[in-house]
Parts: structure tokens; sequence; C-alpha cells
């Protein structure tokens, strides 16, 4: 018999021939660096005496290196067989060597643990069979496990639960097999039932869990999901989510509706807006690698908040992940209107690409607006004495000399992206998760702009726009038993410089104008938010807390109009001689806008869930309370240029003179030109130092109850109310009522506005086959007016030259009723038909009077309705071959269609004659579009993906008018944008990926239902579409009324407003570590 | 070797960031005008000249005496200024540095005379309240040298118009200005015409010009203004305009003093 001991582990061994057969006591020296296996084993059977026994093949290995000086053999050989992976063996004097495997390196199995209704369950039971290890899932159903690469059989179990047996897990070397478990709940009389299936058969059932039974009708995404596709940021994700569009590849617009109904929650806390004239968010911030998971809510249930009608998103980033990992995106993109060609822009600098302002971009020193504005009204009333006016010329004199335009070449985009997560386990079963990113982009563009208004204005134009965005966000969580903390952070800024150059004529003055105007807008968000979980028994009991701070900071230091122009007929003097008129109050002559808003907001919120048995079936009840306290202060300056002496030669004396010449702190400074202003300094009620704006303070305080009942096995009801109290004071200031004879003064006012609401809500699921649900859902929501279109600050838009001020407006109350058939033919597959109904109270809109001059004002109607179906599918079509590569191919299409009528009010039941006209119109609410098409076809492989989608909306309200052919629209337009990627090196660690957005290049333009220039029958403006319809008006000759009604015809309508942006090709190299 | 790579991408990362900052563009100019004021005394015989500025002509000098303010860029520009049809001889071919509104240039060209520029150079200074005058002859069919009488005119109640004589120049000739002359104000307030002249032949006394039939003005400015504006020097040709049968008095120049 042959005894055969290993001996690097014990050391025994049996007598042989050698001269020793101890191991331990044989010595050896050997140093060889380059030689092979066999040179080595015959060093050491020289310097032992014992044979190696070992294949042909083996002993080729080189090099072998080992350099050791009087060590035993025994460590001697352990040495080796660590550095070679070789098994020595001792059978007697002789020495077998083999190979032994490779060294295998762990896998993970992560997923939730889910109820039957799609809820984590907390602290489940997980255990693997085969090794007996076990662990307990965290506060949010989560779990995650370390194993060995084989297959294993896994067993969850949860109180008054059936336990459930998952066999066939296949765990790969440092692969991460995904496994959501959805567990049914145990009846009386099968409590001791073990279900077995199979992998397949449990994480199909997990997905379905997830996604069908949600409470409210929802779409959404998962970050399993989102690493299947080839976006690189939440933008790109959000566009794969159903009813979701994606405007200037950053901002979503839900279902049509227009920002004004839908609200975005991150990380569950209310996302401030990071645009400066609307409720949205610059989605390209976030890296999608970030995102955990991305849910939009259709409907509302008690829990979520009461400000959203079209669409609630909720974005959730990852707190824990599931693996490490470090991740790097470096992109390039060409624009093809703009990469390479003319930036026309003024100092730039380094500060701008890191998104600061530079020394060009800033206020004048020495005081602040707010005093200065003090000085000029004494300037403008010729009572300000010589040392005053002094003060005022010397202030100016230190605004920024940035009038000059400048040449640059646009460079192509750049981004980069770098995302880190690390989770740390312990010994207790508690872990810690870092998830951090950073990112950063440049683009350079610039856009066909250009601008005609009837009998007004004709320009022809370029927008050039230097943006740059970073920003990062780092996320930390502590998970232990049934707790979890996290602390989540985001940060972004983004730099917007945008010069708007355009030449053309103003019909009104007989003027051919040769202008520019600069917006420059720095922009930083920062939202900090703080979480608990926690199950507070084994019933499940579950409650979470929260506090969060979101700040948003915006400066406008110096956006300004530039105009110079000519007499446009009978001029006799060259074309590229300018004159200036800077003796009159008209802004549109040349003006500076300053601004600035800091705003808070805090919230903090708390939620608990009572899970119970009723009839044999789970049950809950859920109730919270959620509260926020925001507040912005928002001061404004928008200043006329002026001269100081009004006489003869206020403008003749600039005749001729370069623009850089006119417009330069020099004539500022020499007491020529001021800043003409109407507005005193601000007296607190402002944001401190300015003339105008507001300070808008809101507390909303909200309390829900909802039950989630099973009243039948496949019935389920989520029904509740909740409470919101919101109280919303915006300080303000306004004109005062004028003496007879007298100037307005102005005076301080204060906008108050207090609501009770109580927001009731019913969602019902049956489930007509598991594959099968038929919806139906009533809830209240609300859409709350923003301080801004509160008060009655006047914001000059630059783009559209257009004044848009606020008022004193209502919440808008909104009734909705949906029902909703869907079907998941497979996981990632649907089918739905929808229907819905959305009744508004006091929608408020844009509304454009024309009387007694025109001006764009905030203004609440009195009703509108929407009535409307909405069609989604999702298919592979792996049907026609599931083997091949068609079951990663799939196609998606939605389409949305909404039959809508408004109520203007008794506000407007008069023409501007003084008629009596209706009040009713057939016609979406501004911001919406009567439809909406989406398509796409996607497919991804093991190394090359493909995404292709098509887009359309129908036209849309831009601002409205009680004139219908005054209303603007935007233009229905095609988009199409394609994804191409490609996977390699081992791993499929790098990653080629080109995106093109924008393919088609179509233009986009708002236009008037009045007729052209171009139409010889009717003179240019007169109206393609009758202006008062309805009961008592006479109705108009057919001649003149467009057939397609307020659809765009060039043969009926007018072009006011034109864009073109280039097709944009980014092409990006992702490496993951 | 992981780690390294993290560092290698860092490093690529911020030298990429770095090195696509573009510092500043270039300055996209925008020419200004300024105005060159042209003031240009002639003789009927010397024709229309041409103003040529950078090589374009940009107007017409039409004689006697012709006043443009011209718009050009700002900065030096070449100015000609020559006869119909010699360009290759021109009257004037100068580097003109235009700047503002009132860069002037006044010439007088006759087939005697050419004085470019020029003017009132201040070695003599009018008292308070009074004004300088001197006067060039250039009309050809005059002798080369002649006397100036210069009268107040004015007219009655009646209706009757008078002339007052003031001062007599003598020796006004064809190649030159005559010494200043100092005028006050005229005496005849409201009824005044302002200053005229009338030509007489030096030694013989001979009228060759009568005051009463050509009234051959004394302008105090480029405009033509015809009543005394006190501390002006005033530089006056005088010739025959065939075409309006009257004496024309062309300001060639005209210097206000503060």
């Amino acid at each position: 018999m042959v005894a055969v001991i290993s001996f690097t582990l014990t050391g025994v061994m049996l007598a042989s021939n050698a001269r020793s057969q101890r191991l331990d006591q044989v010595i050896i020296s050997v140093n060889t660096k380059t030689g092979s296996l066999n040179n080595l084993l015959s060093e050491l059977s020289r310097q032992s005496g014992f044979n190696f026994v070992y294949s042909e093949e083996l002993g080729n290995i080189r090099p072998v290196a080992l350099e050791v000086t009087k060590m035993s053999m025994d460590k001697v050989l352990a040495l080796l067989s660590k550095q070679q992976r070789l098994r020595f063996e001792q059978i007697n004097g002789a020495i077998a060597v083999s190979k032994l495997p490779p060294l295998a390196i762990p896998g993970k199995i992560t997923g939730k643990v889910l109820d039957e209704k799609g809820e984590p369950l907390p602290g489940a039971n997980i255990k693997v069979v085969e090794t007996g290890q076990g662990l307990q899932g965290s506060v949010d159903g989560s779990y995650t496990l370390s194993l060995a690469p084989g297959t294993y059989t896994l067993e969850f179990s949860f109180l008054s639960y059936q336990t459930q047996r998952v066999t066939g897990v296949v765990v790969l070397e440092k692969g991460n097999t995904s496994l959501n478990i959805s567990l049914k709940p145990a009846s009386a009389a099968l409590k001791e039932v073990v279900i077995t299936g199979t992998y397949r058969k449990a994480s199909i059932e997990g997905l379905y869990a997830r996604q069908k039974n949600n409470a409210a009708m929802s779409d959404g995404i998962t970050a399993e999901q989102i690493s299947r596709t080839p976006d690189n940021n939440t933008a790109q994700v959000l566009a794969r989510v159903s009813g979701l569009q994606i405007s200037q590849n950053k901002f979503v617009v839900i279902r049509g509706m227009s920002d004004r109904y839908n609200n975005v929650l991150l990380n569950g806390s209310p996302l401030p807006s990071s645009e400066p004239n609307r409720r949205d968010f610059a989605f390209d911030v976030i890296p999608s690698s970030l995102v955990d998971n991305i849910v939009v809510n259709k409907t509302a249930t008690p829990d979520l908040t009461g400000e959203f009608t079209g669409g609630l998103v909720q974005i959730t980033t990852k707190d824990i992940p599931d693996e490490n990992f470090v991740e790097f995106n470096i992109a390039s993109g060409y624009n093809s209107r703009s990469t390479g060609k003319d930036l026309i822009g003024g100092h730039r600098g380094t500060a701008n690409y890191l998104g600061f302002a530079n020394d060009y971009q800033r206020k004048p020193i020495g005081m602040t607006l707010g005093q200065y504005d003090d000085l000029a009204i004494q300037i403008n009333d010729r009572t300000a004495t010589a040392e005053q006016k002094a003060q005022a010329a010397k202030f100016l004199s230190t605004m920024p000399d940035n009038w000059a335009l400048r040449r640059y070449i646009a460079r192509p985009i750049q981004s980069y992206q770098f995302t880190a997560a690390h989770r740390f386990p312990f010994k207790d079963n508690s872990t810690l998760g870092i998830v951090g990113a950073l990112t950063y982009r440049n683009e350079q563009l610039n856009n066909q702009h250009d601008v005609y208004v009837s009998t007004v204005r004709d320009y022809k134009g370029t927008d050039y726009l230097f943006n740059t965005l970073w920003g990062g966000s780092l996320n930390l969580a502590y998970t232990s038993g049934a707790n979890k903390f996290t602390l989540k952070n985001t940060y972004n800024r983004r730099f917007s410089d945008e010069y708007f150059t355009f030449t053309g004529a103003n019909m009104g003055d007989n003027r051919f104008v040769n202008n520019y105007s600069d917006q420059t807008v720095i922009n930083q968000l920062f939202q900090t938010n703080f979480t608990g979980e926690h199950t507070l028994s084994k019933l499940g009991i579950k409650g979470d807390y929260g506090f969060s701070l979101s700040t948003v900071n915006r400066d406008q230091p110096f956006t300004r109009l530039m105009e110079s122009g000519r007499t446009l007929a009978n001029n006799f003097d060259p074309d590229d001689y300018y004159s200036y008129n800077f003796s009159d109050a008209n802004f549109q002559y040349g003006n500076i806008f300053y601004s600035e808003l800091a705003e808070k907001r805090y919230t903090w919120q708390t939620n608990w869930q009572l899970p119970f048995k009723l009839l044999g079936l789970g049950q809950s009840l859920k109730v919270g309370y959620q509260g926020s306290r925001r507040q912005a202060d928002f001061g404004a300056d928008f200043y006329r240029i002026r001269t100081v002496t009004l006489d003869g030669t206020s403008n003749s004396r600039y005749d001729g003179m370069a623009y850089y010449d006119v417009y330069d702190p020099s004539q500022f400074a020499n007491g020529n030109l001021y800043l003409f202003t109407t507005t005193p300094q601000g007296d607190g009620i402002t944001r401190a130092g300015a003339g105008t704006g507001y300070k808008g303070r809101q507390n909303l305080n909200a309390m829900y109850g909802m039950l989630d009942l099973k009243p039948l096995k496949d019935l389920r009801l989520i029904a509740g109310i909740r409470y919101e109290r919101n109280e919303q004071n915006v300080f303000t200031r306004t004109r005062g009522r004028a003496t007879p004879g007298g100037v307005a003064p102005i005076v301080d006012s204060l906008i108050q506005s207090k609501n009770n609401d109580w927001l009731p809500s019913v969602n019902a699921i049956y489930a007509l086959t598991p594959k099968m649900n038929i919806r139906a859902a009533y809830y209240k929501t609300v859409a709350r007016p923003d301080f801004r279109e509160l008060s009655f600050f006047s914001y000059f838009d630059y783009d559209l030259f257009v004044s848009i001020g606020g008022d004193n407006l209502k919440r808008t109350s909104v009734k909705n009723f949906d029902i909703r058939y869907e079907f998941y033919p497979s996981p990632g597959e649907i089918l739905s038909v929808s229907g819905f109904r959305k009744d508004f109270i006091n929608p408020i809109e844009v509304v454009v009077s024309t009387s007694p001059t025109r001006y764009q004002f905030y203004k609440n109607l009195q009703s509108a309705t929407n009535t409307g179906f909405e069609v989604d599918a999702r298919k592979s079509l792996g049907f026609i071959s599931p083997s091949s590569f068609l079951k990663d191919l799939y196609l998606s299409g939605n389409f949305t269609y909404i039959n809508a009528s408004v109520d203007l009010g008794t506000a407007f039941t008069k023409d501007d004659d003084g008629n009596v006209v209706s009040s009713k119109r057939n016609r979406p609410l501004m911001g919406q579009s009567p439809y909406i098409v989406n398509a796409g076809i996607l497919y991804t492989g093991k190394h090359f993906g493909f995404n292709a989608t098509f887009n359309r909306f129908g036209q849309r309200i831009v601002y409205a008018s009680p004139d219908r052919a005054e209303d603007l629209y935007e233009n229905s337009r095609n988009m199409v944008d394609l994804q191409l990627s490609y996977k390699f090196m081992k791993g499929n660690k790098a990653e080629l990926r080109l995106n093109v957005s924008n393919l088609l290049n179509s233009e986009l333009f708002y236009y008037r239902n009045l007729f052209p220039p171009s139409n010889t029958k009717f003179p240019q403006p007169t109206p393609s579409v009758q202006p008062y319809p309805g009961e008592g008006t006479k109705p108009w000759p057919a001649e003149q009324i467009d057939p397609k009604g307020t659809r765009y015809n060039p043969e009926y309508d007018t072009k006011i407003y034109t864009w073109k942006y280039g097709t944009t090709s980014t092409l990006n190299f992702i490496y993951r570590f | 070797m992981k780690s390294n790579l993290k560092y290698l991408c860092l490093f690529l990362f911020a030298i990429l960031l770095l090195g696509a900052c573009k510092n500043e563009g270039e300055l996209i100019e925008a020419k200004g005008y300024g105005v060159i004021n042209i003031n240009a005394t002639t003789t009927t015989d010397i024709g229309n000249l041409l103003v040529d500025i950078d090589g374009k002509v940009v107007d017409t000098l039409k004689p006697p005496s012709a006043v443009k303010a011209i718009k050009a860029y700002t900065g030096d520009r070449k100015l000609k200024i020559y006869q119909t049809g010699k360009e290759g001889a021109p009257v004037i071919d100068t580097l003109l540095n235009v700047e503002g509104k009132d860069t002037k240039l006044s010439f007088l060209y006759t087939a005697e005379v050419k004085i470019i520029g020029g003017g009132y150079d201040g070695s003599v200074t009018p008292a308070k309240g009074n004004s300088l005058v001197q006067f060039v002859n250039l009309e050809k069919s005059l002798p080369a040298s002649v006397d100036l009488k210069i009268y107040e005119l004015y007219y009655t109640d009646n209706g009757d118009i008078l002339s007052e004589e003031v001062t007599t120049v003598k020796n006004i000739r064809k190649d030159r200005f005559s010494p200043y002359i100092e005028l006050g104000p005229t005496k005849h307030g409201d009824y005044t015409f302002g200053y005229y002249f009338g030509v007489f032949e030096p030694g013989t006394g001979n009228m060759l010009v009568d005051v009463l039939t050509y009234y051959p003005t004394i302008y105090w400015d480029s405009q033509g203004s015809q009543y005394f504006k006190p501390n002006k020097v005033i530089s006056l040709g005088f010739v025959y305009d065939p075409v309006n049968v009257f004496y024309a008095t062309p300001v060639i120049y005209d210097t206000e003093l503060k």
C-alpha cells in the first residue's frame, strides 16, 4: 500500500530510499530566474535525493524563478506550489507533481425579496442549501450572497409566507446573478409547504411582481435593465420609459403634458428646477450607472405628493452597489451646424470652461444695484446733484468692458464621467456602501434662430451657445439587519452663455437693426438627503423617515441687448453706418438685466406600513406625514441704456461709431450714458440690493392614510386620502394706484395663498390572469403656481422679445379618472391600452393680451377637460426564433391621443371691440399636444447594441390668447435618434458607443394662424382661423378659414420663431475596471 | 497595474480637460465712421472735382464753392481729389487720419493758387466781440490786384436800401490772402443787412464790382450767415458766378474763437 500525504498541510511522510524521508530535514539552496520547471526539479532531485514524477508538458513550464538559501525542502515545495499552482505528493522516495486547477474567484447572487404585491419584504431569510450559508435580507428586501462558482439551490423564507426553494441558480466566476423573488402568503393549510421552482421561473415571477403589481399605474426601469442599454446618462434612460419624451437631450416631457403638471423626486425628495423659467431639471447630469431605478407614476396614491397630473418621475440612485466598480466615460461629439465653425462670444477665459463666470461677466462694483437705483431715479427726474451724477458715473464705469464680439471656433462637444462604487461587507452581516460620480460636459453650439412678427420685425439670426456642466454625487449607505441608513448628496453646476446675433428690419420704426443679446446664467443645485428605514418586528411593520435640503442658486450677472441700426428706406448712408437711440425709455433699443435667485427647501417625512391578514390574504395600512418649507429670494434689475442729457445731440453724437465704442464703460464714466430705471431700491421686499423681484415663502404639510386591501384573491384595492395644507406668501412690488395726473407709485404687496386640500384616491387592480391586469383609478391632484408666477415681476425673454408677468393666481385642482388593460406576455414586454379623463379647475396659462398693449402674463382660466387614450407596447422578437439574435431585439411603441377643451372664463367674454364672445375653445391647454407618437427598436447583444427611436408630438400652444389667431403654437416635427454600441476586451470591459441625436435635423418653429406675407389673397397678418369662435359669433367667410384648422399650413399661417439645431453625433469610450 | 491604469486615466482626463480650455477669441472688428468736412473753393474753369477715398469715388465738389460732410471709416484713409479725367494729377493726394465727426479739409484751388489747409494761425487777435476777415480774389476777369470797400447795407422805414462805408482794404491779390481786417458788430440793429463790399481798381479807383448790383456778401460761416458774428475769423474768396449772375463769396476758412 502506498500512502500519499500532502506535506504542505501536515508535514507527515513515509520512509523512502532518499537521504531522508523527512522533507523538513532536507536543506536546499537554489537560484534560478529563467529556467524551466524541468531544470529546477532536476536540481532539487540532485540536492535532496527525491525523484520527481511529472508529465513532459509540466516540465516545459518556464520561466520558473526561485531563489532560496538553506531552506527546508517542504518550504521550498510550498513556495513553488503557491507560485506555479502545483501540487506535490510524496510517495516514499518519489514526489509526484501535478497541476492544481486555477483559483476560482467567487461570484455573487443579488436581488430583492418581494411580497406578492411587489413590495420589499425586509429581513427575509435566505439560505444556500448546499453550503448551509445563510443571511437575512436588508430592510429594503435586498440581499447579496458571495459564493464560489457553481450551481446552487437557494431557500427563501419569511414569517406568514410560503418558503420557496429555487434550484439551478448558477454562479459564475466574478459574475453577478440577479434574482428577485416574489413570495406568496401562506394560508393556514399550506403553512409547511415549500414551493420549489427553477431559477428561470423564479426570476421571471420576481420581475412580474415588480412590473405588474405596482399600486399605481406606472412604468419604470431598473438598474438591471439600464445595464443592458447603451445609455450613459439619466436623460437617455428616461427616453426608454413609456410615455416619456426627452427634449433638448435633457428635459423630460411626460405624456405630452407641460412641466407644470409633472413632478420629479430624486431619492424621494422634490427636485428643484435647474432652469430659470420652467419647472424642469436637466437629467443629463446624472450618470446612468448611478441610477438604481426610475419609476414614473401615471396615477396617484395617497403616499405620493399631490402635485402631479401628467406623471411623477421618481429617480432613486444607488446606495449599496451590487458589485465594486470604477468606470470612466470619455466622449467627444460633433454637431453638424457648429463644430469647427464660427462661435461668436465675448471674453471667455478658462473660468467658463470650469463653470464659473469670468471678470467680464459680473455686476458693476462699489455699491449695490439697489443703491444705484435711487441715484438713477434722481437722474431721471433731473434732481440729481453733480456729486450724485459723478457717483453714478463712477459706479457704472466699473461695468465690464465685454461688449465687443469675438470669434472662436466651436470645439467638439466633450464629456467626461467617472463613477466608482464600493461595498464593505462586515462580519456581523452589515454592509457599508459608497457610490460616487463626477461628470463634466462642455458644448459649443450655434443654432439658426429667426424671428418674424408680421408688420413688427423680421430678423435672421444665430444663437451661439457655450455651456459647461459639471456635477457630482456621493451616496453613503449602511445596512444592518432590519435597519438601513442612507445619505445621498447631489451637486451640479451649469454655466450657460448664449449670444443671439441678429440683423433685419423693425417694420414699426422703419429701421434696419444689427443687434445682439447675451445671456449668461450660472446655476447651482445641491441636494442632500438622509433617510432611515427600519423593520420593527417579525410582523413586518416598516417605517422610514427622511430629511432633505435642496438649494438652488441662479445668477444672471450681465445680460444685455446691444442695439444699432439705420433707416431702412431713403437712406443715403453706407450700409454699415449705424446710429443709436438712447433718448427714450424703450427697452428694445438697448438694455441690461441682472438677477439673482437663492432658494432653499427643507423637507422631512415619515411613513409607516403595518401589514395584517384579513380573509386569509395579506393587507396593509400605511400612514405618513410629509412636510416642507421653502424660501426663495429673488432680485432683479432691468435697465434701459439712456443718455443723461436729453438735447439735440443725445443720439447723433454716436452716429457712425463702432458699437463697442458706444456701448463702452467710458461712455458711462464720462457721464454721457446711464442706466435708466423707474424702480427705486427694494425695501426688504425683494432680495437685498435689488430694485425688483420677490421673496417667497411656502409651508406645505401633508398627512395621509391608505389601505392596501385584497378583498378577493385577484382583486386589489389601494384607497386612501391625503390632506395637504399649503401656505404660500409672496412679497412683491407692483405699481399702485396713481393719483390724478400722477405716475402710479411702486407699492409693496403681499400675495397670500392658504389652502386645505383633501385629495382622495382609489386604485383598483384586477388580475384577469397571472399575466393580465385591469386597472381603474380615481384621484384628485393639484398644481400650484410658483413664486415667480405669483409675483408681479415681469421677465423679458431675450429669445422671443416678449415680457412675461405674474398675477395673483389660484392653484389648479384636477380630478383624474383612468382605466387600463395591461398584458405582460413575458418579462420586459407589455401591451397596454388606457383611457383617461382629467378635469381641471382654474388651470394656469400664459395669456397674450393685445389690448391696450401686447403683454404676456400668467392667468387662471376657468376650467379645462382632457379626454384621451394611450396605447403602449413593448415586445421582443424572440417569438420568431427564440434561439437567434431576435430574442434580444425589442420593438416598442406608444401612442397617446387627447381630445381637449378649455373655458377661458368670464374675464375673456368680450373681444377687443367689446362684443360678447364665447369663452369656450376646443383646444388643449398650453404645453399639451393633441397626440404623441413614440416608436423604438432596441437590440442588445453580447457585444453589439443598436437603438433607434422615433418621436412626434402634435402642435402645442406656447402662449395662449383669447383671440385664437394670437395663440402661439409650436409646430409638430419628426425626431429620430440613434445609438450604436460595441463592447470589447476581456469581460466586455471596454465599450465604444455612438449616439446620434436629431438625425433628421428638422426645423423647430412657432407659428400663429395669421396669413403670411406670401399669401396674395389676404394681407398679413389677417387671421386664418376665426378669432372668437362659438355661439353668437358670425362665421367667417370659408375662403378665409384654414382647412387644416390650427395645424400649420404654410399658405395660411406665419412662422414667427424658427430654430435649427443640427445633428449631433457623440462617440463615447467607456472602460470599467 | 490596475491602480496604475486608474491613475493614467485620471491623468488623461485632466490633460484633456485643461487642454480644451482656449482663452480668448479674435476680436471681430466693427468699423466706425467719422466725418470728413471738406470745404472746397475753386473756379468754374476748373470744373467739378471728384473725391476718392480708398480708391472709391464717393462725392463730387462743384465750383466755385462746395461744403461737404463725407462719411468715411475712422483711421488712416487715402484721400484723392482730382479734376474729372485728371486722376493722375490730383489736386489733393494725402493720407488722412479720420477721427470723430470733425476731420476738416479746406482747400483753395484756382488756376493761380492752390492752398491746402491753412487758415487762422492765431497771430492776430480781434478785440472781444469783434471778428477778423481776410480776402482772396478768385475771379479771372478781375485784375491781379484790387481794392475793396466794405459797407454796411441797411434799410430805412421807407424801404430804401442804403450803404454806409466802413473801411477800405487795399491790394487784394489772386495768389494769397490779404491781411486780416477787424470788424465790429453792425450799427443799424434790426435794420441791417450785414456787411457787403465793392471792388475797385487800385490807383484809378474805378468801380469794378458794384455793391448794389452784385451784392458780394461777407458771410460769417460756411452755412452762409450774412449777419455779423462776434469772435470769428473768416477767410473769404470772391468770384463771379455766371449761373446765378452774382458774385459768390465762399467761406474758405471758418474759425470760432473761444
